[in-house]
């Protein structure tokens, strides 16, 4: 009961948080929407030049996506069905566990987006554990204070993530994967995936929390990178299962919202929807997994400050 | 179910043409020669040989013809549950096969479903089709029938009649099962198109069909993709490698012939070379000669370009101007002069005839233009092709909107489609700004994505 009041306190503390959301949305699509701009420029027009009504728009044609990808250069080379509706974050999805990088040159603007918002989570952390307006002075105070040890943080977190994509996921999805199918069925084949899986994405997100609780610890506790780290390590052995349940309840909400990304497909008019369908359609889901991501960060923070205040002073 | 033999099923599968627009069996010179035996045993002994557990289904078929034909269908344990769909696409198959090519010689076939993880390897066995079913296969992505029926084309083209040509016996193979899944998908979907994409993730384990992308016959349906990544390549070249291009090359062939001659054309001499060569050999150029006959007209300008080694066919719009022309060109009122400048950046040639031009005349109208102008006009003109680059010029009271070359989308195997086409009011950009929107999505989600890194 007492983990549900901290996931809910997660949602309070994003939902009094506006400005948290709409600046954070704002910066995937500062990054993003110039780069559309660029590939609209490059998309040549269809061969077959007709009256679009907006309303209304023809199929995706894979056809001409494909001719356009092979013998228009720049952005239009990384423009594949991939893009449409549902597959796209279930693609990435898919990546995560699959260790499959983007295209190279798009490592450029997640790193862009990797500065930022490290640049920006000390302020969001603070903001998200005050539960009340903080201006914006403070949150840069907080953001600033913290920006270079988070940016520590991060680095080691990505060389982290390396490491174990280079040894244990090379290991567990390459011969141990090969060993374990041979001479099976592919429903066999399918299960022992789903168990490399379950143990990769059980790995993934004991890293991923460690370095999390450990940003909290610098915000929030002004520690060093080191103490910090120690500290997350010291408070995921104490609250192991409120952690997993938060994350359980997180994947739920995931897993409800690409649902229902999927199931507008399936309404008529859903699977070749109007431009403005499309963008409100897309938009939605974005806002969707930007607010499950710092609703968990907010129970996070909840989890972190209840913890502080329990443990004796020693 | 068990079918049980009779002795009128001795003949089954034996059929008279119903259709009348089809080419007749009955007709005179296309006595059909004798199938290549069938050897009972040969699915037995491939079954042995895959190894693994089989699960076997007998399905009594009755052609639209009314011709009758045992399926047996060896499953996989865990593919059990698309012997429906198996059937329901081999039932469509010879159907369509046995009224377009010639009758199915045999009163049984069988479908063996290899082991997902054997090897890939050709086998050619008389009455025995093999597939590589996937134990999750979306509904309305019809790569599975796509299998089933291009294993069954193979039964004419390959097995029934020997063609030592791979890559025509490929190209036939995967024009005639994007003929069928046309009309599987519109049966069940009531929508013309071939399948829907399918895309596969964890570890190719898990499909999913995306509902907007359509797949169109004459496209995706040959694998034009493959094409397009080796438009130069040799079909003479007998590494796997390149197989798939040259299938798809072969297909896209073969279709240019049906959208130039028309089905009809097509289909007798389709029919033709099946019932002429049935338990011979056939070779690209009898194919051909056959397709002469059954057409009455001389296709070699199309075969000797098409099937060329490394030949590759570029048609486009190098130029559109319009300006206004005060020679009184167009009488009274305003005048102006629109030049359109086609050029062939292929290789090879698209000219509709192989008799060579006289003087300065062209030979050959194969290649289409349209122009199309701002008061509503429009112009079709014919190129015969050849030269390497042809200037028309118009004198029209109203300047061009746009020019296009190919604009019936004949030749299926010019290689870059984007260059024929220009315009001269700029393009509406709500043709590309979903794709755009999509994309920029796309990219949102892969940011949002790659934070659960940092």
């Amino acid at each position: 009961m007492s983990i549900f009041r901290t996931w809910a306190s997660g949602v309070r503390r994003v939902f009094w948080a506006p400005a948290v959301v709409a600046g954070l949305y704002l910066l995937t699509l500062v990054i993003a929407a110039p780069l559309g701009a660029w590939l609209q420029r490059s998309l040549p027009a269809p061969e077959i030049l007709q009256v679009v009504d907006a309303n209304d728009p023809p199929a995706p044609d894979v056809d001409w996506l494909d001719e356009v990808s092979l013998h228009v250069p720049g952005l239009t080379r990384f423009l594949t069905p991939a893009v449409i509706g549902v597959a796209a974050p279930l693609g990435h999805l898919d990546a995560i566990l699959d260790g499959s990088l983007p295209p190279l040159p798009l490592l450029a603007p997640i790193a862009v987006f990797f500065i930022c918002w490290t640049a920006v989570w000390g302020g969001v952390i603070e903001r998200l554990a005050q539960e009340r307006r903080i201006g914006m002075a403070a949150a840069a105070a907080a953001s600033r204070r913290s920006m270079g040890r988070l940016l520590i943080l991060g680095l080691a977190g990505v060389v982290a993530y390396l490491v174990l994509y280079l040894t244990v996921h090379t290991v567990m999805f390459g011969p141990l994967y090969e060993w374990l199918i041979a001479g099976t069925i592919e429903r066999t084949a399918f299960a022992w995936r789903v168990v490399l899986a379950v143990v990769f994405g059980a790995l993934l997100l004991v890293i991923g929390q460690v370095f999390d609780f450990a940003k909290l610890a610098i915000v929030l506790g002004r520690t060093s990178v080191r103490q910090a780290v120690a500290d997350s390590v010291m408070l995921l052995r104490e609250r192991w299962l409120s952690v997993i349940v938060l994350l359980g309840f997180n994947g739920l909400a995931l897993a409800v919202l690409l649902g229902g990304y999927a199931a507008s497909e399936f309404i008529p008019g859903g699977s070749v929807p109007s431009l403005g369908r499309l963008i409100v359609g897309g938009q939605a889901l974005i806002l969707g997994r930007l607010l499950l991501r710092l609703v968990l960060a907010g129970a996070q923070v909840d989890l972190y400050l209840r913890t502080r205040e329990n443990r004796p002073v020693s | 179910m068990l079918y049980f033999e009779s002795k009128s099923f001795a003949r089954a599968c034996r059929i008279a043409l119903v259709a009348g627009a089809l080419w007749s069996s009955t007709s005179p010179a296309m006595a059909q020669g004798a199938a290549p035996a069938l050897d009972p045993s040969a699915a037995d002994t491939l079954r042995a040989a895959l190894g693994g557990a089989y699960i076997e289904r007998r399905v009594p078929l009755v052609l639209t013809s009314g011709a009758r034909c045992e399926l047996r269908l060896w499953l996989q344990p865990d593919h059990i549950q698309h012997a429906e769909r198996i059937a329901d696409a081999a039932r469509e198959a010879l159907d369509q096969y046995s009224a377009w090519f010639s009758p199915y010689p045999y009163d049984q076939l069988t479908i063996v479903d290899v082991p997902w993880q054997s090897p890939d390897q050709e086998r050619r066995i008389p009455g025995v089709v093999t597939i590589r079913a996937r134990w999750l296969q979306p509904e309305r992505s019809l790569t599975l029938e796509a299998q089933v029926a291009g294993g069954i084309a193979r039964q004419w083209w390959g097995t029934l009649v020997a063609m030592p040509d791979r890559y025509l016996a490929d190209g036939l193979a995967e024009y005639a099962q994007s003929r069928t899944l046309e009309r599987i998908f519109d049966r069940r979907h009531q929508r013309i198109n071939y399948s829907l994409l399918e895309t596969r993730w964890f570890g190719g384990l898990v499909p999913w069909a995306i509902r907007a992308a359509r797949l169109d016959r004459q496209t995706s349906g040959l694998n034009r993709a493959a094409y397009r990544r080796q438009p130069g390549v040799d079909l003479r070249d007998n590494s796997e490698a390149v197989r798939p291009a040259q299938a798809a090359k072969s297909a896209a062939a073969v279709t240019t012939l049906e959208r130039y001659l028309g089905w009809p054309a097509l289909q007798r001499g389709l029919s033709a070379a099946a019932r002429r060569y049935a338990g011979e050999t056939m070779t690209a150029a009898m194919f051909f000669e056959t397709l002469n006959d059954a057409a009455d007209r001389d296709l070699s300008w199309f075969a000797d370009q098409a099937f060329a080694p490394a030949s590759t066919y570029d048609y486009a719009v190098a130029g559109l101007t319009s300006v206004a022309d005060e020679t009184g060109a167009c009488g009274k009122g305003p005048c102006y002069r629109t030049t359109v400048v086609l050029r062939r950046l292929g290789e090879a040639v698209f000219s509709g005839t192989s008799l060579a031009p006289v003087g300065p005349f062209e030979s050959g109208r194969a290649v289409e233009i349209e122009v199309r102008f701002a008061d509503g006009q429009r112009s079709d003109d014919h190129w015969d092709g050849r030269a390497a680059e042809k200037t028309l010029v118009y004198h029209a009271p109203a300047p061009a909107t746009w020019a296009r070359i190919d604009p019936a989308r004949t030749l299926l195997l010019d290689i870059n489609r984007l260059n024929n086409a220009r315009t001269l009011t700029p393009p509406s950009p709500a043709a590309t700004l979903p794709w755009t929107v999509r994309w920029t999505t796309w990219l949102q989600d892969l940011l949002l994505s790659s934070a659960v890194y940092f």
